[in-house]
Order: C-alpha cells, then structure tokens, then sequence
C-alpha cells in the first residue's frame, strides 16, 4: 500500500478533492438527467421540462424495452458473448504480448510481429471485403462471428506489452536461473505482477462486447440471434406515429425515442456497474510490486 | 547455430503467437484485399478484382471537392486538439486521484467519470443544446455571474471546434484516467520511499516520480491517437453541427456522407479509408522514431 | 430527408387501411368481382375468401428474398417471418415458396443488403433503392421485366404503377423495364403553411392571404401573447437548422416569394437553379428583419428537429412551414401541454398578385426487382398483381382482415411480412376528397372502408369533442390540408425539373455548394449583410454550378 507516501498539505489536500468532486458533478449531471429522462412521460421529456428528476413517474418505457420476449433472448446472448470473449480476448492479449516485450536480443523477429498487428489497427478493407471472409469462413449467423473475428485486440495488446516491459528483468532473469522456461516465466513472474492492468483490460473488453451492436445486426441473419445492444438498437421508435399499429400510437402517448433510448442507455450500464466495482479492488497502486519483493 | 538455438529456445514464443497470429490473417489481412476497391469503380456481384480499374479517380473525386482542404483542415486541428487535451486531462485527473487517501471517494470518482462513456451522442446532443444556449443555458448562465458575456457555443464558428473538443474530453476523459491510473501502479514504491527519506515534498514525487514513471505509457498513447488523426469524431460532430458552423466544423467524415456516396460507391468509401490510414501510418511511424531517438523509448 | 419522410408519407395510408379494417363493422360489403379462378377447395387455408389469382405454378417455384423487420413487427402464435399468412398465400394460391435468406433490422436493410449483394448473395427477389438500383442495374444483376409486365400486369397493377407519370419511366434503362416503383404521391412533399388556429381566434386576425398578412401574424404571435401565460416567450415562425426538411421548413417561405430554393425549374427556355435566382434577395431581407425582430427563435441555427418538436410541444410555436401530413407528427406535439392546440393549414400566402406555387420532388423511393436469370421473372408481377387486384380499393372486409390484419390481434399487422406493398400513390389526395365530399352531404356511404373510418374520426371532434380528432379534421377535415394538395396539382405547385441520377460534376461537387448555400441563408438570416448572398451567387457558378446547370439542362433535353 502507498501509505508511507507523504500526504497533501491540508488546503492542497481540500483544493484536491474539492475540484475531483466538481469533475465527478459535471459528469454524474448528464448521468442523472438520462436516468430522470427514463422514468418521465413522454410529454414531459419532449417539452424539455425534465432536469435530474423524474416528472411524472413512469416505468413504462422499461416496460417497452423488456416486455419484448426478445430482449431477455438478447440478454442471454450478450452474457453468453461476454462469458466467452472476454476469456478468449484476454488468452491471446497475454500469450501476443508476452514475446512481444521479449529484448530484441532474444526475439529477433519481434519488430516484426509488433508491426504486423500495429498495421491491422491502421489499414482495414471495409466493410465488404471483411463481411466476405466472415461469409467464407462460415460465421454469417453464427455466435462465433461475434467471438472470433476480433479476438485480437491490438490496443490490448499494446498496453499489455508496455507494462510487461516496466517489470524489472532481474526478476524474469532469477526465475529463469532457477530454469523457468517462457511458459513459466510468463504465468508464474509476469502475469501475477500485471492484475492492475489485467482488471483494467478486463474491464475494457467486457465493456466493449457488451455494447458492441454493429456486428451483430450485420453479421447475424435474423433478429432472434442478436446480442442485446443490436436489439436495443432496434427498438427505437419510429418517429413517425402513424407508422404503428393501434396498440403502438397508444404507447407512443406514454413514452418517447426520448425516453426510450434514456432507458436503454441504463439497462446497457447496469452490467458494468456490477462489475466495475468488483475490478477496482484489483487497481490498488502500490500491490504488486509490494506483494513480490517480500 | 546460434541462430538455430536461438530459434529452439524461442518456439514457445512462436507458439503462443500462432493462433492470433492465424486469426489476423485471416480476419485483418485478407479483407484488406480489398484495398484494391480504391482504385476501382466497384460494381456489385463482380467481386473484388472484377470490376473496372479507374486509376486514382476515386481520389481526385474527393480532392475536387471544393471544400476539401479547408475540411481536410478542420478534420486535423479537431482532432490535434483532441489528442492534446486526450492526454492532458486524463493525466492530470490520474495525478489528482492518485493523492487521494480516501478508497471510497477514489473509487465514486473514478466510477462516475467512467459513465459518460456509455451515452451515446444521439441523447448527448439534445442535452449539450439546451445547456450550451446562449439565452438560457446553465453554461452560459455560470460565466454571467463571473461577468462574461454569453458564448454561442454550438453556433460560433470560432468557438465550435473548441466546443467539440471540451465535449468530447469530457465524454472519454474516463478511460483515459483508468489506464493512467493503472500505468501508476508500475511504479516502484520503493522510489517514493526513497524520496520521502530524502524529504522530497508531494510535489516534487509527482514530478520526478510518478510523471517519469507513466511517461511511456503517455508517450505510448499518444502515437497510437495518432492512429486517429483524420477521425475527429463522426458521431459526436454530425449530431451538434449545423450550417453555421461548417466552416470550421466540417470534418472528412461528415463531408463525405452527405455526399451520400457511402451506402454504394465502395470504391471512393475504400479510397477515403486508405488516404486517412497513410496519412495515420506516415505520423505514427514518425513518432515512433521519434520516441526511439529522443526519449530512448520504443513503443513496441 | 426525402426518404424518411417518403416512408412516412406511405405509413399513412398503411396504417389508416389497418385501422379501418379493425374498427369498421359488419357494414362492409363484398363488392369485389369474383375471383378468376377460384382457390383450389380442401385444407386451403383461404378457401373461404373471394380472392383473385391466377393458375398457380405446378409444380411449385422457389424463390429466395430478404426482408426487413422492425420493432413494431409482431406475429400470431405458431407463425414467423418464413411461415405465416403471406408465405402461405404465395404458396397455396400462386405456387411461389417463398422464403427470406436473411430478415433484418429495418435501420440496417440497405446495408445488410448491399454488403450482401457485392458479396455475391444475390436474392431472387429483392426492394432496393433508387442508388442500388441504377447500379445493380449497370452491373447486370437484374432481370429484364419488360416481357413480363406486358404480358401479366393487370389493370389495378397498372392504374398504380401509372398514377405517377415518372415512375416507370425512373424504372426503365435504353426502353426495357428493370423494376416495379414504389411509389409515393410527389405532391404529398410539397409544403403548406401551418397555423396554430386558437392563436389566429384569440387575437381576431384574419386567415393569411397574402405574405403581408403571414408578416403581420407572425408580429402579432410574437407581440401579443397569443397564449395568454403573461409572458413573452412565443415564436412566430418555426425553424429548424435542417432548413429543407418536411416540417419546420423554409421552402415553403421562399415559395411565397416566388423563389424555389433547391429546386430546378424552367426559366426563359432553360433549366436553372432555384438558389441562385434574383427572388431569394427579397425573401432573405424580410426572414432577416423577422429574425431582428425576435420573431424567430434566436438559436434555429442549431436547433435540430427535436429540439424544435421542444418549442411546439412546450405550447411557444405559432406557425411553421410542413407537408400536409404534419399534424400527425409532430404537430400533434403541440397537445401535450395544451389539449386545445389546433392547427390549420393555408395555402402558401403570395407576395404579390400572382398566387404562390408550392414545390416539391418526384417521391420514387424504391424499387422491386428480380434476379438476373432467375427462371421466373413474371412471378414478382403475379405477386404485386395478387396485392393490387385482392386489396387495393378492396371492399372485402374478411380478405383484409386475413391479409392485412385481424381484429383479434390487433397489433399483429399482417402485411409486414411482404415487401410485395404496392400502396396506391394517389390515395391521400383521393381519400380527401372524397371525405369532404361526405362530411358536406353528411352521408359517409359511398366511401371506402379507410374514408368511412376517417369520417366517424371527424364527427367524433365536431360531435363528442373529442380533442384529438384534432389531426384528422386538420388533415382531411372540412379544410383540410389535403384540399389544398388538389390545388397544388391542379396549378399551384412546382415539381423540381430534374430527378435523374446526380450528374458527374453534381456528384463531386454539389454537396459543398449545398453546404455553402444553407450556410449562406442561415447566416444571412441571422444578420450577416445580404451581400453574401451575391457572393454565394458568384461562387456556385465559380465553383461547379455553371457545369452542373449545362449537365442539368443536357439532361432535361434528354427526358422531356
């Protein structure tokens, strides 16, 4: 733990927390506004009346979003996504970056490597040429599209490598007296050395196939196979009243794309809110390096 | 023989590059294939070396836009912008954070900055109308108590770049924070011991400790924004412009969709994407360079 | 813009022929010809419905679509999209099995099907837009129909195919024909002002004429407090930054000045361009005195369509320049905080003697083709033939039901699972007139299921008060807005001259003189000397115009 680390002077300290505690207001504003959007009537939302509470209380537009038989399918999907490409993102973002941060000396060809996945985050084919070789290998309707093809996350990759970098060799070097191999090094030195950073990309790729909604209205062949975000993408309103059935236009009279699209927005964080919590228990500056030497 | 026991010695590395190694073949690699539609005038269902060849016409198509160099203009010095305050913000909130004793204020913060991530510029933009009106927005009525007069912020062409910038720091400084936040932990603890047993005041940790110990992680980040240069935020510019402001707020993107070419005209989309990966791989690689001959540094 | 409104436009009519079906009793009677070859007797689903088909194919045929579905798509228990009323119709009356390769998200369809189609997955049916459309149809991929549609197009198929001059002409290249048009009445995009008529009764004033009268309401709307709250806050025009939209526009204000901004028409023997004539000056310096005077929201520059729907809703807009279809969105906004809130429509008022023309587009959104070597190129024409001869005008409440939607499920809206919809172009303007018609004879009996449902909305405003009948009575009510579409078509619209394909230069470089021209009003608009105009009048024909306006009128020769 980082205790022994000299504190603030006590007015810094103030000024400190004072100007983070209006930054932290200025962003849970538009939060707490979007949350009071999705609990008000719809009239209320397109006349602009609503600011950080709900006027004239209503869940309906929840109901909207989940009354459909669809959505807990969806919901299923978008778990099932997480569950198995967060596990599969987070393999290959260790097992690209351990030779990666090998020295130059050891892995001559590791320039090389580096490059050929930096390239892949500058130059891309569009869309077509990717959809084909998605079609080609056989994914088109299938869960593994969402899984498969961007197992890989360069970015992910880069950070890994960085950090894995900062570790001082002199530990890798005892281990391999010792005759740690790479696999040995890799799981018993460096990985348990990286848990800030692991939680932190573990975060992120959660995050990113929770709200990934492109490739699933793209790659999938019908609604049923879509994760959640693509679902609730398709549950927005048309604008236009007259294009629903009876039953619609009087369910447009109670919510709005306004309030709708407020309610998706916080179905869509609940997840990270559940997980972000537990993962900062790992961002604790200070453990890891602690944790070793002794 | 050296070479060949260094190679033995390295297949557990091969090993575990293979299967990424193999997926980004073939996910990344094959569809760039399709580079080739740049140079072409694609015609559906005649595959992708098919259709016609038209040489650069895709390219002199865009550059013969009148508009274009004063869009080319906008798209760099909002997005330059961006990557700057990109940096600056995040670190800085990452420094502030890092003097918190406090775990329960530390994690709020963190926590709350992290969630403008997740709203999307669709519902954004209805907001950041209303609170950036000149005439009754709560922005504008904050600077009348400190005696300034109100900013058209959406409708100035001078200010809306700026705008564009502070909006979108504020909806991504989240995210940069967390990796800075994590990069702290890299640092060696017994350093700031050191430091303390040497009297070093907090200030003088935080500028001779901790911003040495994060500097590749910036400098990391910042050549990989460079990544996005010509990117300066589709989504967020296309919901707050207005012809008021195209003068300044154009960006490349935008341009090019109202052109409404993008939906079928594959062949000028393709050349559009490969113009802004050259100019994006020319400054990334500089930097690199850069890095390695100035700040002893590689980045990968 | 026009795409999305163009939909919308259409789901008018689909909605009202739903909801005539399901709230109209047993009074409808069968008065639809017998069908040319009855179905076939035994375990058909549709045995007991008068319906018109011709000898199905036998054996069966395949063929392969894609479809689009969205939120509002709901199915009966035990159906989907590849098995219900219509798939089933297709396969019992006219041996075509049809079933869809992939159904998607209606935001996503044009994609899902051009990443498709260059891919090499080309359905045997298919709708494109009128883009895809041309180049499909340079590529080779579609079917000639020229043969088909001679020889099996019935006459309710070509009424509807014929109600707009230009649409099967859009859909033919070199003479032979490529696609069926869906198509939309144009002159439903033409703008008409609107009013908020309990504004207009509760200061005295008179119904506007003249732009003089339009000049003095907007003073009075802004001045007077209209709405009676004490406050100044009212607004007498609504604008928003997408100044050529379908609602809270500004065409429809330049057009009472005799100028067409956007728009090509004939001037002097040739083609010439709407925004750069002399008659916006005039325009632009009275909107500028309106914005300096408060009448206009201050900040229309940025606002978006929401945000105006804000102003409307919130009771503060007292006129706006829309198509006649406004009232359902998003004037009917306007009842949220005020139950009272009436809208009206007038013609566009005239600065001068001569009565002003309203403009508008051709409204040819897409088209449904066939595979190139497909065997059957004629089944797509047997298949628009069994909607058009068993439900256009149609009378038969049981065929409408089974087909369009059923009383018992009233959310399932049956034709959604066809893209075989060929709604007849021309059915707003009719219904309305035939409506007032009714309502002056106070007899509802001659008029079709939709109209009659229309009728009793009315009487239920002028009768039970029933407040929200509102957008009925503004719409097709006594007068109505679309009373005044008959006279746009009559002699007091103006259809934009050209509605190719972009030209060469018009595709490099419209787009940015587009741009400048917005740029240019809004700003002047908002106070920048008129000068600026003059400028941008030099720089469009600088800047692209002059070759645009010479491939324009090349054009125009060529498609008299």
């Amino acid at each position: 733990m980082n205790q022994k680390i000299v504190r603030l002077p006590f007015l810094q300290n103030i000024l400190n927390l004072a100007i983070l505690g209006i930054i932290a207001l200025v962003c849970a504003f538009p939060i707490l506004h979007t949350l009071a959007l999705s609990l008000s009537s719809a009239g209320a939302a397109a006349s602009g009346r609503v600011t950080i509470w709900p006027v004239e209380f209503t869940t309906q537009s929840y109901r909207f979003v989940l009354e459909n038989p669809a959505f807990m399918k969806s919901f299923g999907i978008s778990l099932q996504r997480v569950l198995v490409g967060v596990p599969v993102n987070m393999i290959l973002t260790i097992l690209v970056a351990y030779p990666l941060s090998r020295p130059i000396q050891k892995f001559r060809q590791r320039d090389f490597f580096a490059w050929f996945f930096l390239i892949t985050v500058l130059f891309s084919g569009g869309l077509i040429p990717f959809y084909m070789v998605v079609r080609q290998t056989g994914l088109i309707d299938s869960f593994w599209a969402l899984i498969i093809p961007g197992a890989v996350p360069v970015f992910n990759v880069i950070l890994l490598v960085n950090t894995f970098r900062n570790i001082p060799r002199e530990l890798e070097e005892a281990a391999a007296m010792d005759g740690a191999g790479h696999w040995t090094i890799l799981f018993k030195v460096l990985i348990p050395m990286s848990i800030p950073i692991l939680a932190t990309l573990t975060l992120f790729v959660a995050v990113s196939h929770w709200n990934s909604w492109f490739d699933g209205l793209i790659l999938m062949n019908s609604p049923e196979k879509y994760p959640l975000q693509s679902y609730l993408q398709t549950v927005i309103i048309n604008p236009d009243p007259r294009f629903m059935s009876e039953r619609d236009l009087a369910l447009l009279r109670m919510i709005s794309n306004r309030t709708t699209r407020a309610a998706q927005i916080f179905i869509a964080m609940i997840p990270i809110m559940v997980i972000y919590p537990f993962l900062q228990r790992f961002f604790v500056t200070g453990i890891k390096l602690g944790s070793v030497k002794g | 023989m050296q070479a060949r026991r260094n190679f033995r010695q390295n297949i557990p590395l091969y090993l575990m590059l293979a299967p990424a190694v193999v997926l980004v073949l073939i996910y990344s690699y094959t569809p760039m294939v399709g580079i080739v539609m740049a140079f072409q005038r694609v015609l559906p269902g005649k595959g992708i070396f098919g259709s016609p060849w038209v040489g650069w016409d895709n390219f002199i198509f865009v550059l013969q836009m009148p508009t274009f160099f004063q869009v080319l203009w906008n798209t760099l010095f909002i997005a330059g912008l961006k990557t700057i305050a990109g940096i600056l913000v995040p670190v800085t909130v990452a420094l502030m954070l890092n003097n918190v004793t406090g775990h329960a204020f530390k994690r709020t913060v963190q926590t709350i900055i992290y969630l403008p991530h997740f709203l999307s510029w669709v519902i954004l933009a209805g907001i950041f109308i209303d609170i950036l009106s000149p005439s009754d927005g709560v922005v504008n009525q904050m600077l009348g108590w400190v005696g300034i007069q109100p900013i058209f912020f959406l409708g100035n062409d001078k200010v809306f770049p700026w705008t564009m910038v502070a909006t979108d720091v504020w909806k991504s400084f989240g995210f940069g924070t967390i990796v800075y936040l994590s990069a702290l932990t890299d640092i060696d603890p017994a350093l700031y011991e050191a430091a303390v047993v040497d009297g070093a005041s907090r200030w003088k940790q935080t500028l001779y400790i901790t911003l040495p110990g994060i500097a590749g992680t910036i400098i990391m980040l910042t050549t990989l924004s460079l990544g996005n240069i010509l990117n300066a935020g589709f989504d967020q510019i296309f919901n707050l412009y207005s012809p008021l402001v195209y003068r300044t707020g154009d960006i490349i993107d935008t341009l090019v969709y109202r052109t409404g070419i993008l939906n079928n005209q594959y062949g000028i989309a393709t050349a559009v994407g490969l113009f802004k990966s050259v100019v994006s791989l020319i400054l990334i690689g500089t930097a690199y360079k850069l890095a390695a001959k100035f700040a002893d540094y590689r980045i990968f | 813009m026009k795409a999305v409104s163009g939909k919308t436009s259409l789901h008018l009519i689909l909605i009202s022929v739903i909801l005539a079906s399901l709230l109209l009793g047993a009074c409808a009677k069968a008065t639809e010809e017998p069908a040319s070859s009855e179905t076939t007797p035994g375990g058909n689903s549709f045995s007991g419905l008068k319906l018109v088909a011709p000898a199905p194919y036998d054996p069966p045929i395949e063929m392969h679509s894609v479809i689009n579905v969205d939120a509002t798509v709901k199915f009966l228990d035990g159906t989907d999209i590849q098995n219900n009323v219509w798939t089933r119709a297709y396969a019992e009356l006219l041996g075509i099995r049809l079933s869809y390769d992939w159904v998607v998200d209606s935001s996503m369809y044009n994609q899902k099907l051009s990443l498709s189609v260059n891919s090499g997955d080309i359905p045997d049916m298919f709708r494109v837009t009128a883009d895809q459309f041309l180049l499909y149809q340079e590529a080779g991929l579609l079917a000639d129909l020229t043969a088909a549609y001679e020889n099996e197009a019935s006459p309710q198929t070509r009424d509807i195919m014929t109600q707009d001059p230009i649409a099967l002409k859009s859909a033919m290249v070199d003479g032979k024909l490529y696609g069926l048009p869906l198509t939309d009445a144009s002159v439903a995009y033409a703008s008409v002002l609107w009013v908020r008529q309990d504004w207009l009764d509760q200061l005295g004033l008179p119904a506007p004429v003249s732009m003089a009268d339009f000049q003095e309401i907007s003073r009075r709307f802004m001045q007077d407090d209209p709405d009676g709250n004490g406050v100044a806050d009212t607004i007498g025009l609504c604008v928003s930054k997408s100044i050529w939209n379908s609602s809270y526009n500004l065409q429809g204000y330049f057009n009472g000045y005799h100028a067409y901004p956007t728009a090509w028409f004939e001037r002097d023997g040739t083609v010439v361009y709407g925004s750069v004539q002399p008659e916006m000056r005039d325009a632009l310096l009275a909107l500028q005195k309106m914005y300096a005077s408060g009448e206009l929201d201050q900040e229309f520059g940025v606002k978006d369509v929401n945000a105006v729907n804000e102003t409307v809703a919130q009771g503060k807009c007292g006129m706006e320049f829309g198509v006649w279809w406004n009232p359902y969105h998003p004037l009917s906004l306007s009842q949220q905080n005020n139950p009272t809130a009436f809208w009206s429509a007038f013609p566009i008022p005239s600065i001068d003697a001569t009565p002003a023309k309203s403009q508008y587009n051709s409204a040819i959104g897409s088209y449904l083709v066939i595979r190139n070597g497909y065997e059957h190129p004629e089944a797509l024409i047997r298949m628009a033939n069994f909607w058009t001869d068993n439900l256009v005008g149609s009378q038969d409440e049981a065929v409408r039901n089974t087909l369009l939607g059923d009383l018992d499920a009233p959310d399932v809206v049956l034709y959604k699972y066809t893209p075989i919809q060929l709604w007849e172009p021309n059915a707003p303007i009719k219904a309305g007139n035939a409506l007032r018609e009714a309502l002056a004879k106070h007899d509802p009996s001659g008029l079709d299921l939709e109209a009659q449902w229309r009728y009793r909305i009315i009487q239920a405003y002028f009768e039970q008060g029933v407040l929200e009948a509102w957008v009925e009575v503004a719409t097709n009510g006594p007068n109505g807005a679309s009373a005044i579409l008959q006279q746009i078509l009559d002699d007091r619209g103006l259809m934009n001259r050209f509605y190719g394909p972009p030209t060469p230069t018009m595709a490099t470089k419209f787009p940015a003189l587009q741009s400048m021209e917005s740029e240019m009003i809004i700003k002047v608009i908002m106070g920048d000397p008129i000068s600026k105009f003059d400028e941008f009048v030099e720089d469009w024909y600088r800047l692209g115009g002059t070759e645009i306006t010479a491939e324009v009128n090349q054009w125009a020769v060529n498609n008299p």
